[in-house]
């Protein structure tokens, strides 16, 4: 029974390191076309959430939410989105049309379950992690100086909004740092197994 | 008022793609598997996989059930479909060769025995860092095939592999099946609708005609089945016109009269006695009819209904 588990667990993280190489060397085939995902993703990420929060930074809040409350649901908005896409890039997320077009039974042919390969065969923490890792950043940046601030809120009202306000300041000064590093190519046009490429989905 | 028929109730046909089909394939036979478009061989082939489930009837391939033993049997047989390609399309040769060892479980030891192999058969060597979108059809299809082989299939299943595929690249193609079939033991099946091909290839032939056996026996047997045609051409000299007896006058061009004859209404030696009687004849040639020829009177058969019971008690 260990064995068995064992060996499963061995055939999955060989399936899913197959697919993570396989996403690093279609990545790094060009340096050209690296670049302009990067690119491309960095301004895409930048407008999406910056636009939100340069809202929410003007009027101090939308809808009875907080700065800090908005960042955070964009953070988790962020983070959902970037586990479907780190996961299920590839060929899952045209599941719906492969079915339609009649062509799951050749999904068949490889000696695996469905359900590995479904697992499995869209990992890409390469092409794929972006939204996973600037939401995951984000939501630190959001949960972290509401901490601190709840400890200071004995000292007064006042306290907490004129430091929310430099914090944010500095935060949309560290947004903007992250999403041009390199980590943001984030899914842009990944391929899948006919050729097609996938629609971005973008979080938000 | 189409469309809104169509989101409640939406019409529905049932088809009978197979319908007490029966064969077995013994283990190092080499078959080929025909018929007309839509009549059920690339249903079978599925089926055969595990990629169908049928209505009814049992299936055993290797002593396996492919419906419930799929993932056992994947290991061990070998499916390509002509008109689609397992290989990944953005990625080089060599790297949907790798996936394939990963995702098949291959050994170290296999993968290079096999590779090796299949390079110097295929001559694909130069193909494997090229991107699977880059080659052309000739290409994909033997580096398709060489993807196939690497796990050292048991059985082979082709559904028509020399689609599109030039003169060389097909007989490239042929001598490799056959070859593997010759010297592995290999059990293949194919389908094709080139039936030169299939008869060069196969020893047996099945034949399908609107999801029923129609025919299972050699190219020899099909043949005589309609009749045992011949096709005789005979170049004449000017001025003078052949007269054969029951023979199907086919063309007459610059001389050369072709006629069809059925050898088992007038044998070969009648045959010969008629065209040594006749005058001005400078060339005689003899040869069997293309099986194209014969494939296409029974299509015609079936088609129009007549002869499809007759066949099967013939067999």
């Amino acid at each position: 029974m260990v064995v068995k588990l064992t060996f499963k667990c061995k055939r999955l993280i060989s399936l899913f390191a197959i697919s993570a190489k396989m996403d690093l060397v279609w990545l790094l085939r060009d340096t050209k076309f690296a670049f302009t995902a990067i690119l491309a993703d960095t301004i895409s990420n930048l407008s999406v959430v910056s636009s939100v929060y340069l809202i929410a930074l003007r009027f101090g809040g939308i809808g009875g939410m907080s700065v800090d409350e908005v960042l955070f649901m964009m953070a988790y908005s962020t983070v959902t989105t970037g586990i479907f896409i780190l996961f299920g890039s590839g060929n899952n997320i045209h599941i719906s049309r492969i079915i339609g077009r009649g062509q799951l039974e050749h999904l068949f042919v490889q000696p695996l379950s469905l359900k590995t390969q479904l697992i499995t065969s869209g990992f890409s923490p390469f092409t794929g992690s972006g939204n996973f890792i600037i939401g995951c950043i984000l939501l630190v940046i959001a949960i972290l100086p509401a901490c601190v601030c709840a400890d200071d809120s004995a000292r007064g009202k006042l306290y907490f909004q004129e430091r929310t306000e430099l914090l944010c300041q500095k935060r949309l000064q560290q947004i903007c740092a992250l999403r041009i590093s390199p980590l943001m190519y984030a899914m842009l046009r990944r391929p899948s197994r006919n050729g097609s490429t996938t629609i971005p989905a973008w979080g938000l | 008022m189409g469309l809104i028929k169509n989101l409640i109730k939406p019409e529905k046909q049932t088809i009978t793609a197979l319908d007490g089909v029966t064969f077995t394939v013994r283990k190092g036979e080499f078959v080929a598997y025909a018929g007309p478009n839509g009549a059920g061989k690339s249903t079978t082939m599925k089926l055969l996989a595990g990629m169908l489930l049928p209505n009814s009837g049992d299936i055993s391939v290797l002593s396996l059930s492919p419906q419930k033993q799929r993932i056992l049997l994947m290991q061990r047989l070998g499916i390509l479909f002509g008109n689609r390609t397992e290989l990944w399309w953005d990625h080089p040769v060599i790297q949907s060769f790798e996936w394939k060892k990963v995702v098949w479980g291959i050994s170290d030891e296999m993968y290079k025995k096999n590779l090796a192999t299949v390079v110097e058969l295929l001559d694909i060597g130069n193909l494997l860092k090229t991107f699977a979108r880059e080659l052309s059809l000739g290409q994909r299809m033997r580096a398709d095939l060489a993807m196939m082989l690497l796990h050292s299939p048991e059985i082979i299943l082709l559904d028509e592999p020399t689609l599109g595929l030039d003169v060389v690249a097909k007989r490239q193609m042929i001598d490799f099946l056959k070859r593997i079939n010759r010297e592995n033991g290999v059990t293949i099946m194919v389908t094709s609708h080139d039936m030169d091909d299939l008869e060069e290839m196969a020893q047996r032939i099945l034949m399908i005609s609107a999801g029923k056996i129609a025919f299972d026996g050699n190219f020899h047997d099909l043949r005589s089945l309609t009749g045992n045609l011949t096709r005789v051409a005979v170049t004449m000299e000017k001025g003078f016109i052949p007269e054969i007896e029951n023979g199907n006058l086919l063309s007459s061009d610059n001389g050369i009269y072709e006629y069809d004859v059925d050898l088992a209404q007038m044998p070969v030696r009648g045959l010969l006695s008629q065209l040594s009687a006749v005058k001005g004849v400078r060339d005689v040639e003899i040869k069997k009819a293309p099986i194209e020829q014969v494939i296409a009177g029974l299509y015609r058969d079936w088609d129009s209904g007549k002869n499809e019971s007759t066949y099967g008690s013939r067999l």
